[in-house]
């Protein structure tokens, strides 16, 4: 394709409130954008959402988060430090503007608190991640700090097709148009507070109080910039009929309580390509005195206080009753006995994220897997002497499968289903939820009698 | 490209060749405190990865730092490239655009490699006070949560023999060495590279050193003696050799295409009177840049006021406004922004994809987006996100915050920016729409410095040079 000019576009909503202020509290929850059907082509790694974001008190004055200082009215505040501003997205949909579902990713901000660490280091996160999520940070007390004052952000939309990188045709020969719509997430799942840490790595959490009405976020000024590809007059447009490969990401939800538990899910996905969960405990959902965007380790309760982990001794990924990929159970048990990292967990865990043989940025470490600092700041006395300042000690904990490592082709899991074992330390008394993302290839068809998707 | 020969690019080869890399310590041919001229030799073809090696040392016995943000860069004031009397590429204004380029670079290659051989002092973290702030990375904090001090190994000092050897290498001093290599075992005319040096008066700061406030001289200068050229030069086989060769002596020569950077300057004044406290003042600024008949890849703007009394960052600090400014581009009588762009988040997207990669900084580096209350109309300052205790040498590390505000625009019409995807500018100038809102805080003159990055192009016929406008 050859592109003769780059057209710089912004869109706004087509729902805007009468004050141009989204958020849940104010019963505005979801916006919508349009983009044309046009004889263009959409560059999806340009697009950004911009907008301002304000926290709020429960009686709606500013916040004044002061790490230094003890919770407060208004101090403990804020948004997750590893997802930022994503948080108050809580499903983001993708679809033609004939109203052809392209792409619902359910629960986003869970699915990219997995993606972000995965992929970005302590240096992204205090660096290039500041950029257009400036509230994000490797540490809790600096991003809520970063929260006191309202704060313009420009974020990418992180779905499968977006992420494709190929140019995506919005004409008649194509999608015909573009929808996007994004759903904000309660008050009560975004907000929470944050921790400090003594230098051995014990936290306290600091979380607003009393927590009364409750805290809220407000978006506002939001619009939609991309670039838009205009093919050279030879080439006007797509060809009359096509087809294009994207991925897509759908998210699943389960609980698990029982100390061997059997997950079963019907993808009904083709092309699967990896599927990746993440754990929560159940009542730290839509909770304010919880992260619910927090990615620790199974945990059991006492006394309603989810506060004792109860680790993982084997992980099973099953098709259609047989044990695959692996022909063999991730026994982690000897290992989550010792305390130390469970290895073989943590990297397909992110294999399934990223291929293990191309990582390179990204967060785990000693210190948020296992509280060790491990930055010696060229004093050369060989001791870590500021583990302050490295990322927060709080785990980027999850299990997942790459299913195809070899082609990427994916595999077939339309009739047949997809399970996973999990056996730990887990009391039967501690409901945890399992929050389950599975990336599949899709291929879009389009042509003069309509679009259709095939997954 | 495609009509250059494979050796010449800087991309990994497709087929293995056997090569020879011979490198030679070029001692400059003149030599001054001000300006140095090396003479290359006619033989091989010029590795991107040649360095210039340098020293800076101090007047006062404590020593320094090299300003922050820029490293060695700071000391090269101008880069000149010339074969025979024709200049193939100069880089004015060097460390500024030097400064700016090296914030697209990741925080781990400037926090690992380039403190080692740049004497930079880049990546942020948390600050060592857990006050919310953040502060120098690799600074050291020993038995301190406040005090950082260069690490000794990169601090200047006032000898020639125990000041630190920082280098730059020659793809830096360039652009179009970061994709073509010269060959200059085909070129008839002499080849030299020349650079300007800056240097630093007592009574000034951070032009090329910070210095503590117990220094009794704050004069910095370059080494004379220790200014040398390491030149690798590269030779493969006698076939791929000779086919370059051949080429050059064909009808047509060979064409290498090429990135230049054009410098253009403009001051904006303060307003006056002074904007009343918290009021917004705001001044319309249109600049031409002077481009006709070029092509276009993309503009970088720096907006510094040139301070001459910064330890920290320097000379090389452009300073974000605490009220948002607005900017436009006007291309070929068309506006490139449906509106203005006046989001700081957009202006740093819009920045990113002039090299097509992310800007690599804090985002209250760049600008003083979560510092500022915004219910206040001249935007006060409240919520300051670099720490207001921690220092470097005694200095305050404040200074940091806004620090790195550049604007960006990107021109080229293919999204991986492919070579020859420029935009030619037809005969009215490229403009520069700029609405500054000025405030009582924020009221300073400006240097602006344009740089306009251009496709060139340089024939190599029959051993003759001969380069495009």
């Amino acid at each position: 394709m050859s592109i003769e000019q780059v057209e710089k576009a912004e869109i706004f909503p087509l729902n805007p409130p009468a004050d141009g202020v989204y958020g849940f509290r104010k019963g505005f929850p979801i916006i919508q954008f349009q983009i044309a059907n046009q004889d263009k082509f959409l560059n999806p790694q340009t697009l950004r959402l911009n907008g301002s974001l304000q926290l709020k008190t429960a009686t709606g004055t500013a916040v004044a988060n002061d790490p230094t200082g003890a919770a407060s009215a208004t101090n403990g505040i804020c948004l997750n430090h590893r997802l930022g501003v994503p948080a108050v997205l809580q499903q983001i949909t993708l679809a033609t503007q004939t109203n052809q579902t392209l792409e619902v990713i359910r629960n986003y901000g869970r699915y990219l608190v997995s993606v972000m660490p995965a992929t970005h280091s302590q240096e992204d996160y205090d660096g290039v991640l500041t950029q257009q999520n400036p509230i994000v940070s490797s540490r809790s007390g600096v991003a809520a700090r970063s929260q006191n004052t309202k704060v313009d952000f420009s974020i990418p939309l992180r779905t499968g097709l977006l992420g494709s990188g190929q140019p995506i045709p919005l004409g008649t020969n194509g999608l015909r148009g573009m929808m996007i719509s994004l759903e904000l997430s309660p008050d009560s799942n975004a907000i929470s507070g944050y921790s400090t840490f003594t230098a051995a790595g014990v936290g306290t959490n600091v979380t607003y109080t009393p927590l009364g009405a409750g805290a809220s976020y407000e978006i506002s000024d939001l619009s939609l910039s991309c670039d838009l590809l205009v093919p050279d007059d030879s080439k006007k447009g797509a060809p009359a009929t096509g087809q294009f490969v994207y991925n897509s990401i759908s998210h699943l939800y389960g609980v698990v309580n029982s100390a061997d538990e059997t997950q079963s899910y019907n993808l009904g996905t083709t092309n699967t390509l990896a599927v990746i969960h993440n754990f929560l405990p159940s009542s730290f959902i839509n909770n304010y005195s919880a992260d619910g965007f927090s990615t620790d380790v199974l945990k059991n309760s006492h006394g309603g206080a989810f506060d004792t982990d109860a680790n993982i001794k084997k992980v099973s990924f099953i098709r259609g009753g047989q044990l695959f990929p692996l022909d063999y159970s991730v026994d982690v048990e000897d290992e989550s006995a010792a305390g130390v990292p469970q290895t073989q967990l943590e990297i397909k865990y992110i294999d399934s994220i990223k291929p293990f043989s191309a990582w390179n940025h990204a967060s785990p470490s000693m210190m948020t897997q296992e509280k060790l600092p491990v930055h010696i700041q060229k004093d050369l006395a060989g001791t870590p002497v500021r583990p302050e300042m490295e990322a927060e000690p709080t785990k980027i904990f999850g299990a997942g499968i790459n299913l195809d490592p070899l082609t990427r082709s994916g595999v077939n899991f339309k009739n047949t289903n997809y399970a996973v074992r999990i056996v730990s330390e887990l009391d039967g008394l501690s409901p945890n939820s399992i929050f389950t993302y599975v990336v599949a290839k899709n291929v879009l068809t389009y042509s003069p009698q309509g679009i259709s998707v095939s997954s | 490209m495609s009509n250059i020969p494979e050796s010449l690019l800087t991309r990994p080869m497709a087929t293995v060749s056997t090569m020879n890399v011979e490198t030679s310590v070029l001692e400059p041919t003149l030599i001054t405190p001000k300006f140095a001229r090396f003479v290359l030799e006619r033989k091989g073809i010029l590795d991107t990865g040649s360095v210039l090696k340098l020293q800076v040392k101090t007047a006062d016995a404590a020593g320094g730092w090299l300003p922050i943000k820029t490293g060695i860069h700071a000391a090269i004031e101008r880069a000149t490239l010339r074969i025979g009397s024709k200049i193939v590429a100069i880089t004015d204004q060097y460390s500024h655009y030097q400064t700016m380029r090296r914030a697209f670079k990741t925080t781990e290659e400037k926090s690992l490699k380039d403190m080692v051989k740049a004497g930079t002092l880049d990546a942020v973290a948390p600050s060592p006070e857990q006050d919310g702030t953040v502060a120098l990375k690799d600074a050291l904090y020993l038995g301190t949560t406040t005090a950082g001090l260069q690490q000794a190994q990169y601090s200047l000092t006032n000898s020639d023999t125990t000041t630190p050897e920082f280098t730059i290498k020659l793809s830096e001093l360039f652009p179009m060495m970061r994709n073509v290599q010269l060959p200059l075992y085909v070129i008839n005319e002499p080849c030299s590279i020349e650079v300007t040096f800056k240097s630093q008066a007592d009574g000034t700061a951070g032009v090329l050193a910070g210095l503590s406030s117990t220094a009794t001289s704050t004069a910095a200068s370059v080494v004379p003696g220790s200014v040398q050229f390491l030149a690798d030069y590269l030779t493969y086989d006698d076939d791929r050799m000779s086919k370059t060769a051949a080429m050059v002596m064909s009808k047509s020569g060979m064409v290498m295409p090429y990135e230049d950077v054009v410098l253009t300057t403009s001051q904006i004044p303060a307003v006056a009177p002074d904007p009343a406290a918290d009021t917004v003042a705001p001044q319309n600024i249109v600049r031409d840049l002077g481009l006709s008949g070029m092509s276009v890849r993309g503009v970088l703007v720096h907006l510094g006021t040139d301070p001459t009394n910064d330890n920290i960052v320097g000379q090389y600090k452009s300073e974000a406004f605490p009220v948002d400014d607005s900017v436009q581009v006007r291309v070929n009588d068309r506006q490139i922004y449906p509106r203005e762009l006046t989001r700081v988040t957009q202006k740093q997207h819009q920045l990113s994809q002039v090299f097509n990669t992310d800007l690599s900084i804090h985002s209250a580096e760049y600008s003083f987006n979560l510092a500022t209350d915004k219910t206040a109309a001249a935007r006060t300052i409240t919520n300051q996100m670099v720490s207001q205790n921690c220092t470097l040498g005694g200095r305050k590390q404040a200074p940091l915050e806004g620090s790195q505000y550049y604007l960006g625009f990107d021109l080229t019409s293919d999204p991986l920016g492919a070579p020859g995807s420029g935009t030619t500018i037809g005969q009215k100038p490229l403009q520069m729409l700029h609405t500054i809102r000025r405030t009582a805080d924020s009221n300073a003159a400006r240097q602006l410095k344009y740089y306009s990055l251009v496709e060139r192009q340089m024939v190599i016929k029959g051993g003759q040079v001969m380069v495009s406008a």
